[in-house]
């Protein structure tokens, strides 16, 4: 071991046995020298109830017994002969188990009377029995008296004693505090009453005998030892005749203990302080000083010294509001306290309460009747006693063990903040030691509740509207007296509180009639939002902080709109602001209000408020406007459309009534809450481009409009671009055939397309189909076209954009529309077979520009016609009169691969089948008469049968292939027609055709008579 | 140039002393918590063990033994409540003394009393001034809890003073006779 860790060991040991003895306790060992007659023990010592809780009384007891733990069983050697404790016991009645004090338990007698309460000891707990620890706690909390003067004077008084005796008897415990044992017995000996027999009345009327004796000391009829004065106190009873002295009793605490033992130690006894003096000598009070010093430490208390008695409750307040408040304060020291009203005539130092934590705080909670701003109270309010009587008359001084109340005013600052605030006090000498020091610096806990509150601070004037007008700037200022921020609907949510808002009033959430669109929900909140708020001073904040302190104000901005059709009057609409969801109702001294006039004036409002219109230049547009009259008046027919503002020059047409107005009303009357119309027609003559120009009904010429409609008119260049949307399947056709196609372009453009019926009534040109490519090329396939190059010049649909719904007008299609052409491909009879690509394009026609940019093509083919026909019947050889007629007939079958048609049916370009003479063909017939011409039996089918040649055909001027064809006709026999026999040859052919012949002749053989 | 690294003695001995005291410290603490706890007993083994102690134990011992063995001198021997209740005129010492407020106060010592109530009645002519107050208990003589009686309530004279004291269930009484002026 080195020499540096021995000196540490040395230094360990010595600091542990330090700190051991100085920890466990603070007790003193004192000496003859140390004795003072009459001061035994200070009056804060004496009257310390609260000095020890119960449980340090049981952990006291429990460090007490001898030898450590309670012989409960006796099994050590008696100490007072007669074997072991067990045995001793036994033979002086009291057999074990032995209970020591520290586990005694006793029913508690309070009231003297006959008998021992029950008690625990040596057998089984009874009910309602409390612990010794705790006997002596009551006893000291009841009469105001220290547990550690209790326990000393069962120390010194009880036999054993108690405190330490680990093998009491219950006798022991019987007188245990030597009280109402009057000095009666023989040579001054003790007679105890057995009225107050028991542990706990003893405890207790030690206890009240020791705070009886101080309350009762000052009074003229006390006959005992008295404080303050000389006192004769013997050494020992008087019967010893041993003689006293005289001895001055500084306090009531020593008085008591020479009331309650009446003898004072003479030297001999302080000269062997643990032991016996000699014959004269008595111990009670010497025991008394020298166990409470070796237990717990000097019976004098510090000069100055503090204990926290009582207060008043925590008060609840309101910003601005004020209460009073108390503090109780023991003086635990050994001098007398003074306030201002006695410490000068004393001369001392005034004792004031202060403010601490730290030292001469500034409470925010100052009074104007503190003596400064961290001296609640000067003067005792109230002084008590040491059993915590008041005076009846105020001593304005307070000596050791008594108590002072300091009352005082607590005022919470107006807009102070909630919460609760923890306003620390203490007892000063003023200019003298400080701070008296207390085992525990009281507290007040001040709780500044949340107030919400408001006062009215301004707000816009009183509006004068028209019905259905609206006042959009209207607003009431509400500046916030309370405590609490408010926060609007912006705010509330990101810090967690209720929103602030305005609300109708009288009765709360009216619904309003003057709400508009802009309020909240149910017509009840014209506003969640600050428009404005003001610091304290008045001052704008910069930014919206939308966030309103205590002291600032709230600009609240809303719009009152009158009702459509308002009765006239005056209005009073009542407004004041809540907290949503939180207080409710703001609490403000006045509820503002708004009264509101509506005036009887006529007033009109657009439907819509503004509106583009567009039209071409050059063109006509006529629309609509409508406007609501919400007066209360009629308009009549010389109710007109006004120009309000705006340059219309350009866009006016001349149907105007005037420069400025644009129409008059359609309607002969429009009553309150009507619609009137009014159509506009505009010319565009003016420059292309926007103008805006505002509209309202005007009567006299005045406008009544609440707001005027605004037009957005702008003037476009024409534009007839098309585009390519869909067309038929390509064709493929037959010489000598037709085919419909079609072909649809969409308008997107800006001009409405006219086809040639529409297009001159509104003096436009029209939009027709043209062949092109190039443009006007003449088609081969043109048979059926209106002309050469225009396949069509009608529109066979209009369909809106949806290439679907028709549109109303077929004859003109708006920009979005979509028109379909229809034209017929007619394939001449010599054309060669073959595919042909036809371009074809909308146009202009006759416009300037005419091209609309958009080409379309067919691709044509056409196929070879086959004319064949072939004899399928006729009627018999037909025998005639001269000057008479005969009917006959031939039937064809189509055996070719073309649809035969007759002159009526006969598509424009394609070629009819007739019945033709033949043999020469076209040769002049003898019978020729009746037929349709000189070498034309027939132009027109008679009949079409099906291939049975039975049935009809459902056309009967068309001949499917397969299908027969019936000419039926009349041979005229003329009259100077020779008898005999005559044969007529006929043929079907292709009229006009280069390929005529269509390969089969028939003939009748005629008889003529 | 050569770094000295080694400290100085001082040093060593501030160290150590700050080791120490702080091992110290939690040892003791712990030595006072087991003491303070009842867990061990060292501190009264070392209290039992002086000779002062052990003189004081020997006077404790005999006291137990007085009382239990019902020996002469004991404090708490007297269980024959008779011995407190066989109160005689005697037992009652009244005496007064005149305030300087012109009050009387009337004394009362009371022998062999453990409790009680004290009835006053002044007779001075046919005036009567009647007052009751418990008794205090007090180990040499008890007495009354206060008699101060202005002069004005009775008026000056002969005061015929009787004081009666009922104290379990008996009555004892004694009176005197002022001249108050």
């Amino acid at each position: 071991m080195t020499r540096n860790i021995k000196f540490a060991l040395t230094i360990t040991v010595l600091v542990i046995l330090g700190l051991s003895f100085g920890l466990y306790s603070n007790s003193y060992a004192v000496t003859a020298a140390d004795w003072k007659a009459g001061r035994i023990i200070d009056d804060a010592i004496f009257t310390d109830k609260d000095s020890m809780s119960v449980d340090q009384i049981q952990l006291f007891l429990n460090s007490k017994v001898r030898n450590g733990q309670c012989d409960t069983n006796g099994i050590r050697t008696s100490e007072l002969g007669g074997g072991t404790r067990a045995q001793y016991g036994a033979a002086n009645g009291n057999p074990i188990p032995f209970t020591c004090l520290k586990d005694f338990y006793e029913v508690p007698k309070i009231d003297p009377g006959p008998g021992i309460p029950a008690n625990n000891y040596g057998g089984v707990m009874p009910n309602g029995a409390k612990s010794a620890a705790r006997l002596i706690w009551d006893a000291g909390q009841r009469y105001n008296i220290s547990p550690r003067v209790l326990l000393v004077k069962l120390g010194t008084e009880s036999a054993g004693p108690l405190t330490s005796d680990d093998w009491p008897f219950i006798k022991q415990y019987t007188y245990a505090m030597g009280a109402h044992c009057p000095d009666s017995g023989p040579n001054g000996s003790a007679n105890c009453d057995t009225d107050y027999a028991g542990f706990s009345i003893q405890i207790s009327e030690s206890a009240r005998l020791l705070r009886w004796y101080l309350d009762s000391m000052t009074q003229p009829w006390w006959s005992y030892k008295k404080p303050y004065q000389t006192n004769s106190i013997l050494w020992n009873v008087s019967q010893t005749g041993c003689g006293g002295s005289n001895v001055y009793i500084e306090n009531k605490a020593t008085a008591a203990l020479y009331t309650y033992t009446p003898y004072q130690p003479n030297p001999a006894a302080l000269n062997n302080m643990y032991g016996t003096g000699d014959s004269c000598s008595a111990y009670g009070n010497r025991n008394f000083w020298r166990v409470f010093n070796d237990w717990f430490g000097p019976t004098y208390a510090p000069s100055y010294a503090a204990e926290y008695v009582t207060q008043s409750p925590y008060p609840n307040l309101n910003p601005g509001q004020t209460t009073v408040a108390f503090i109780q304060i023991r003086n635990m020291g050994n001098r007398i306290w003074y306030d201002d009203t006695t410490a000068t005539a004393n001369g001392n130092k005034p004792i004031h309460l202060a403010t601490t934590s730290p030292i001469n705080r500034n409470s925010d909670f100052k009074d104007d009747s503190w003596l400064s701003d961290n001296r609640p109270s000067g003067t005792f309010s109230i002084v008590y006693d040491s059993n915590g009587n008041p005076y009846t008359s105020n001593p304005h001084s307070v000596k050791p063990g008594e108590s002072a109340r300091f009352e005082f005013k607590i005022k919470v600052p107006n807009s102070y903040l909630p919460g609760t605030y923890h306003e620390h006090l203490t007892v000063v000498e003023e200019s003298g030691n400080g701070v008296i020091p207390m085992p525990v610096t009281p507290w007040l806990d001040i709780i500044v509740n949340k107030v919400v509150s408001a006062n009215y601070a301004s707000q816009s004037t009183y509006p004068i509207l028209k019905p259905g007008e609206a006042k959009k700037d209207s607003f009431i200022t509400y500046k916030n007296t309370g405590n609490t921020s408010w926060y609007d609907n912006s705010s509330a949510a990101q810090n967690n509180s209720n929103p602030v808002r305005l609300a109708t009033m009288t009765p709360v959430n009216r619904i309003s009639i003057f709400a508009d669109s802009s309020w909240e929900t149910n017509r009840d909140r014209p506003t969640g939002l600050f428009a404005m708020v003001y610091r304290s001073d008045g001052s704008e904040y910069l930014s919206n902080p939308h966030i309103v302190k205590p002291g600032e104000s709230a600009k609240f901005q809303f719009t009152i709109q009158t009702p459509d059709n308002n009765i006239p009057g005056v209005y009073r609409e009542y407004l004041s602001i809540i907290e949503e969801g939180g207080v409710g109702i703001i609490n403000t001294p006045i509820i503002a209000w708004m009264d509101i006039t509506t005036t009887d004036s006529p007033s009109a409002r657009p439907i819509i408020d503004s509106l583009s219109e567009k039209i071409v230049r050059t063109n006509t547009l006529t629309k609509t406007y409508q406007f609501k009259n919400t007066g209360t008046t009629t308009w009549d027919s010389s109710t007109q459309l006004k120009i309000v503002s705006g340059n219309v020059t350009g866009v006016e047409s001349s149907n105007w009534p005037s420069h400025s107005i644009a129409a008059t009303i359609n309607e002969a009357t429009v009553i309150p809450g009507q619609i009137g119309t009014f159509d506009v027609t505009f010319k565009a003559t003016g420059i292309i481009g926007s103008r805006i120009i505002k509209i309202a009904p005007a009567i006299n010429g005045n406008s009544i409009s609440l707001n005027d409609m605004t037009i957005n008119i702008k003037i476009d260049a024409p534009d007839y671009t098309a585009t390519y949307v869909s067309q038929s399947d390509y064709p493929t056709i037959t010489q000598n055939s037709s085919l419909n196609s079609m072909l649809r372009f969409k308008n997107i453009g800006n001009v409405t397309w006219y086809d040639t019926t529409s297009a001159v009534s509104v003096g436009a040109n029209p939009v027709v189909l043209a062949a092109t490519n190039p443009i006007n090329r003449l088609s081969v396939f043109k048979a059926a076209f209106v002309r050469a190059d225009r396949p069509s010049i009608l529109f066979n649909k209009v369909l809106k954009s949806d290439n679907i719904t028709p549109t109303n007008n077929q004859h003109a299609a708006d920009p979005g529309d979509i028109i379909e052409f229809k034209f017929t491909i007619t394939a001449p009879d010599n054309l060669t077979p073959g595919v042909y690509q036809e371009f074809f394009q909308p146009i202009v026609e006759g416009g300037s520009p005419w091209n609309m940019k958009q080409i379309a093509w067919t691709n044509v083919k056409v196929t070879p016609g086959y004319n064949i026909a072939s004899f399928y019947g006729q009627s018999n050889y037909p025998t005639v009169n001269r000057g008479g007629s005969v009917d006959s007939y031939f039937m064809f079958k189509n055996s070719g691969n073309t649809k035969w048609y007759d002159s009526l049916s006969a598509p424009i370009g394609v070629r009819p089948v007739s019945l033709a003479t033949t043999n020469p063909i076209n040769r002049l017939s003898l019978f020729k008469a009746n037929f349709a011409t000189s070498n034309r039996t027939n132009l027109q089918f008679s009949s079409v049968y099906n291939s049975d040649g039975l049935t009809l055909s459902d056309d009967q001027h068309l001949v499917q292939p397969g299908q027969i064809a019936k000419y039926s006709f009349s041979l005229k026999a003329p009259l100077g027609l020779s008898p005999g026999l005559y044969r007529e040859s006929f043929q079907p052919i292709l009229e006009g055709a280069n390929q005529w012949s269509m390969q089969q002749t028939a003939w009748l053989d005629v008889t003529v008579k | 140039m050569k770094i000295n690294t080694k400290s100085r003695p001082t040093e060593h001995i501030y160290k150590y002393l700050i080791m120490a005291v702080g091992v110290a410290a939690i040892i003791g603490l712990s030595f006072a918590a087991l003491e303070l706890t009842g867990v061990t007993h060292l501190i009264n083994k070392i209290d039992d063990d002086s000779t002062q102690l052990k003189e004081a134990s020997k006077i404790d011992a005999q006291n137990k033994k007085d009382l239990i063995e019902n020996k002469a001198g004991s404090s708490n021997t007297a269980t024959d409540p008779s011995i407190i209740t066989n109160h005689k005129s005697s037992d009652i010492i009244l005496s007064t003394q005149r305030e300087a407020n012109d009050n009387i106060t009337i004394i009362a010592r009371l022998k062999n009393y453990s409790d009680g109530t004290c009835d006053l009645t002044i007779k001075n002519g046919d005036k009567t001034y009647m007052d009751s107050v418990p008794v205090i208990y007090q180990p040499e003589a008890s007495t009354c809890a206060g008699f101060n009686v202005p002069i004005k309530a009775i008026g000056s004279g002969s005061w015929q003073i009787s004081l009666s004291i009922t104290s379990k269930g008996q009555v004892a009484s004694n009176s005197i006779s002022v001249e108050v002026q």
